[in-house]
């Protein structure tokens, strides 16, 4: 069975930095049937090629880009690529996926996935030209930043080249620093401190090949079904009209949006930070990542700055903004700035700035100790400021820069409000008023993370957020889903119009793999899913790390329509072990590796 | 299954008896989600509904007290009722800023069988909600089943609309629900069914099947372009529905009185969409750009290739997307597309290249001699050779654009000239 003509390049790119050599090689078309692309394949070489408890920042740490066998089609959002590492943030498995359009160009130039490993001496670039591989002394491109790098790979290897690049955080190895497509991040987990670690500056890229799928005109049906029914969904429009951030009315409404460093649950001038507010005020168009009907990006212009970005997004708006209190949209507009100029991700500084800023309302934590900087809730100042020291790594940024995990081993008694999970700085929805996303939190794959399947759709309307009854099930089924998703490799926002249905029938025709149902693919959702956690069982995390902080287990909300609870954890927790088959310790048995047919081949 | 002369007479009101078909238009939004301007404008919005040929049409009981003019007289369509409320669009489905926001799932039952006869209906439609939680379906049943003792003894027909809802409910589940609840609806005693389309004939066939009722389609939330909503109606009348029932569809069209009106040229005359909507008169236009517009994603590129091939590329497209880069600012993009200008025919030697009879760029491929006059007279630099040496250049799909279809924003669209015709 050739992959060829089923949506695959049919072709990985292995290269070794350390020995300056590349190579190609093909993929087994029983593992493609078994784990699709993207999050599956990338998982399956980490698992097989990694070897356990290695540094994530030594050569030994193999850093892979995915794409799916959708990638390249007419897919809905199918230009996007994926990052499979191990993670320096929260030392488990990482998988972190970007927009824009460096996806489809990957497939183009012939390539399902790109495993680099080993590291060099010197910076270099990676420059990839179809089948034509070579390395690029990057010295003179050490230290720019993300925009800078972006703007001299494109002049010189011409606008035809897509590109990723790191920014000085990544090459400081921060955990938390991403990798860039233009404005696009895999922001999440520290994929560019490991690039970092490896001296890759980033990868200019092109690709003019071609993507075959097996059935085209079957295909052709079910893709167009799929944009008909983001064209028909309410929740996609609101997001093309008001962004992301359309739902943040949705979350305070219903008492999860995380205030000033998750003490509560609603915020009182949320009707300041909702889309429509933003859109109103700031924002002066869309623009759409590759092959997408979406468009959640909004340009926001920051009058008093000159500048203009794509975002904040939802995400960044929450953290920044409600996490510290704030409304000054012009400091939210330029700390995104800072943060895409020098490579770190939005949420967790957010979530760093909110908690400093309650050590600062706790008197554990002076301006003295912050460079003079007066961290008080709802200072447009004092985020800037912050921002900019965590960017740049000066003065107490050398500290900060490090995460909330890391930080509050220095100030005894704040652990229990550092809002992180097994290390990564928790996202827009408050476990408390949501008993499933607190789950969520606590066992997923790269800690405190939403989009590895959070059942967002208890805040949404789709289950009382207070219940645990059925919310383990909730989100096991939502975590397949999403790990589907992640290996084909589609946005996450599709799931706003179109369901594992709609996906199944464009996966069958692109693919032939024929599956029987789309419960056959949620099958392959589950087997990825057990397969990440396969990796970071295997360096040693169980249930005793599938844990939230004090503040979500012991801390009641003190107000909003989820007062007085906290996340009923252990319950939840031993209901989700049972239904995914592992032990009381979290850890898959032999039994269910042999079910998923996973035993056979790792 | 008819069981009553009430309902038999009631239902030949609704349903067209010469085809066994309805054509019905919800607008029964405006107590249960936000006033939206379709809520709010609903006296006009009806009477352009009447004029459009709408069979029935499904409103609040309140709404069929103020506005009963539209179902008086022999040709009026027939009244359906509500005769129930949910929360559901205040549950995160909805927009907040106009309404009160709702935390769990509740539905009453605000209307009898004996209200809406004293109201001249012709039918009461009921929700019933599968999917939640188990508690809640057994008392959407518990109503349903009440419902239906009601309409049976005073000779209502019985409009259920089943509705899988729920994080429960998933892409693995939704039609399996959906195809159950549809049986089990009709076995509660519906007369018909209100029910979403599955996203595939087939399994919704099996659907209409095993109701064994007649079926109404619904439409869902409004898409900017009338084509969805046609297509869907299409896809679940070959599968065997009898009818649709559109709400947003309708009430917040542009011109609600022609969506009807093309809903039933498709449903009881049985034209093609491409007939309702003059796709064929298209093909005398040109293709304009609209910058603004433009999002850059790109999709107008991926399907101008696609068209012309099975496979996929970003190399042979015969447009554009241009990208322009300032410092501190993220990328503007603009298509650039083939305005037909003809200056590849004025290069053309050989005259292998002309306008056809479509409106479009025709190329005779025995005349062409592979020399590429055409490539360097091109403005806009969208001729290329292929391979083979054979010019690839715009030619708007043979009078369909996909570009124009595809293009979700709006950034290419046809417009209307009087093109040479060689």
């Amino acid at each position: 069975m050739s992959l060829n003509n089923r949506g695959y390049a049919d072709n990985v790119l292995r290269v070794n930095l350390t020995k300056r050599s590349c190579a190609a090689e093909r993929i087994d078309p029983q593992i493609a049937k078994l784990l699709l692309g993207g999050k599956g394949i990338g998982s399956y070489y980490l698992y097989k090629e990694s070897i356990p408890h290695a540094d994530p920042l030594s050569p030994e740490n193999p850093f892979i880009f995915v794409v799916g066998p959708l990638t390249g089609t007419s897919a809905p959002t199918a230009g996007r690529f994926g990052v499979v590492t191990k993670s320096p943030a929260t030392q488990t498995f990482l998988d972190s996926y970007c927009g824009g359009f460096f996806g489809q160009t990957m497939k183009f130039a012939g390539y399902d996935a790109i495993i680099v490993e080993g590291a060099a001496d010197d910076p270099v670039t990676l420059v990839i030209d179809n089948d034509h591989v070579h390395f690029e002394d990057a010295k003179d491109l050490w230290g720019t930043t993300t925009a800078d790098a972006t703007k001299r790979l494109k002049a010189k290897h011409g606008e035809g080249f897509q590109t990723v690049v790191i920014g000085p955080a990544g090459e400081r190895m921060v955990p938390i620093s991403g990798i860039f497509n233009d404005e696009r991040t895999a922001g999440r987990g520290g994929a560019g401190a490991v690039l970092g670690s490896k001296k890759l500056k980033g990868i200019a890229l092109r690709g003019t090949g071609t993507v075959h799928v097996y059935n085209p005109s079957e295909f052709d049906e079910a893709a167009w079904v799929s944009y008909r029914m983001l064209r028909m969904s309410n929740q996609i429009k609101r997001m093309t009209e008001d962004g992301t951030a359309n739902i943040l009315g949705l979350v305070n409404a219903a008492g999860a949006l995380p205030t000033r460093n998750y003490q509560e649950g609603q915020f009182e001038h949320s009707n300041e930070m909702t889309g429509a507010a933003w859109r109103k005020e700031y924002w002066t168009r869309s623009i759409g990542c590759y092959g997408c009907p979406i468009y959640c990006s909004k340009i926001a212009y920051a009058k008093t700055r000159d500048i203009a970005i794509d975002g904040p997004d939802f995400e960044t708006i929450w953290a920044m903004g409600v996490n510290c209190g704030l409304t000054d949209k012009e400091a939210i507009i330029y700390s995104n700035y800072l943060c895409d100029l020098y490579g770190i991700d939005t949420i967790s500084v957010g979530n760093i700035v909110g908690f400093v800023m309650e050590m600062y309302q706790r008197k554990m934590i002076s301006a003295t100790d912050l460079d003079g900087v007066k961290a008080e809730w709802g200072s447009g100042d004092a985020l800037v400021a912050l921002t900019e020291k965590i960017a740049k790594g000066e003065g107490v940024g050398l500290l900060l820069q490090n995460g909330v995990r890391e930080i509050s081993k220095h100030f005894p008694g704040s652990e229990d409000f550092a809002m992180q999970v097994k290390g990564l700085e928790m996202p827009a929805y408050h476990p408390n008023a949501a008993q499933g996303i607190g789950l969520s939190y606590a066992v997923s794959d790269r800690g405190g993370c939403h989009l590895r399947g959070s059942p967002l759709a208890e805040i949404l309307g789709g289950a009382d957020p207070l219940a645990t009854e059925g919310k383990a099930e909730l989100f096991q089924t939502s975590q397949f889903d999403t790990s589907i998703i992640d290996a084909l490799i589609l946005c996450y926002f599709v799931k706003f119009g179109i369901t594992l249905k709609e996906i199944f029938q464009m996966v069958n025709p692109c693919t032939g793999f024929e599956y029987k149902s789309p419960r056959d693919l949620e099958r392959v959702g589950e087997r990825i899913t057990v397969l990440a956690r396969l990796f970071s069982t295997r360096e040693g995390f169980s249930a005793k790390d599938d844990i939230l902080p004090k503040r979500a287990l012991a801390e009641p909300l003190p107000s909003g329509p989820a007062k007085g609870h906290v996340v009923e954890l252990e319950k939840l927790r031993a209901e989700y072990y049972h239904l995914m088959g592992w032990t009381e310790d979290g850890i898959p048995t032999e039994q269910r590796l042999v079910d998923l047919g996973l035993k056979q081949i790792i | 299954m008819i069981v009553s002369p009430g309902k038999t007479v009631r239902l030949n009101r609704l349903f067209n008896p010469k085809d066994g078909r309805a054509v019905c238009v919800a607008a029964d939004h405006g107590w249960m989600s936000d006033p939206t301007p379709n809520v709010l404008e609903l006296r006009r919005i009806l009477g352009q509904v009447a004029l459009g040929g709408a069979d029935g049409i499904l409103v609040s009981f309140g709404t069929a007290l103020h506005m009963s003019e539209f179902f008086e007289g022999k040709n009026a369509p027939a009244l359906l009722i509500r005769a129930d409320w949910m929360n559901m669009p205040r549950l995160g489905g909805s927009n907040l800023s106009n309404i009160l926001p709702a935390v769990n799932f509740k539905k009453k039952a605000t209307s009898c069988a004996k209200d809406a006869l004293l109201v001249g209906a012709s039918a009461i439609t009921i929700y019933y909600f599968i999917g939640y939680s188990d508690e809640f379906e057994a008392l959407n049943i518990e109503q349903a089943a009440f419902f239906a003792k009601e309409c049976r003894k005073v000779g209502l027909p019985l409009i259920i609309e089943p509705m899988a809802v729920g994080a429960a409910v998933t892409g693995v589940n939704v039609t399996e629900i959906l195809i159950a609840s549809a049986r089990i609806a009709a076995e509660i005693g519906a007369d018909a069914l209100k029910i979403p389309y599955t996203n595939d004939v087939k399994s919704f066939k099996k659907l209409v099947d095993e109701a064994g009722v007649p079926v109404l389609v619904l439409g869902g939330a409004k898409s900017d372009d009338p084509r969805d909503a046609l297509e869907l109606a299409d896809e679940a009348l070959r599968a065997g529905a009898s009818g649709t029932v559109f709400g947003r569809n309708v009430t917040k069209a542009k011109d609600p009185r022609k969506m009807v009106a093309d809903i039933c040229a498709l449903v009881h005359e049985g034209k093609s969409i491409n007939e309702i909507l003059g796709t064929h008169a298209r093909k005398q236009g040109r293709l304009r750009p609209i910058a603004a517009k433009c999002t850059g994603c790109q999709l107008c590129e991926i399907t101008c290739v696609h068209f012309h091939s099975t496979d996929f590329d970003q190399s042979s497209h015969r447009l554009r997307i241009e990208y322009k880069f300032r410092p501190n600012e993220p990328r503007i993009s603009k298509p650039i597309v083939c305005p037909l200008c003809e200056k590849c025919i004025d290069a053309c030697k050989v005259g292998a290249l002309t306008v056809g009879a479509g409106g479009y760029l025709v190329l005779d491929r025995a005349r062409c001699d592979s020399c590429g006059d055409c490539v360097t007279a091109c403005p806009l630099d969208l001729v290329v050779l292929d391979r083979q040496g054979i010019p690839l250049f715009c030619d708007m799909c043979e009078g369909d654009p996909q570009c124009v279809q595809w293009c979700k924003p709006g950034a290419i669209v046809l417009s209307q000239v009087k093109g040479r015709i060689a």
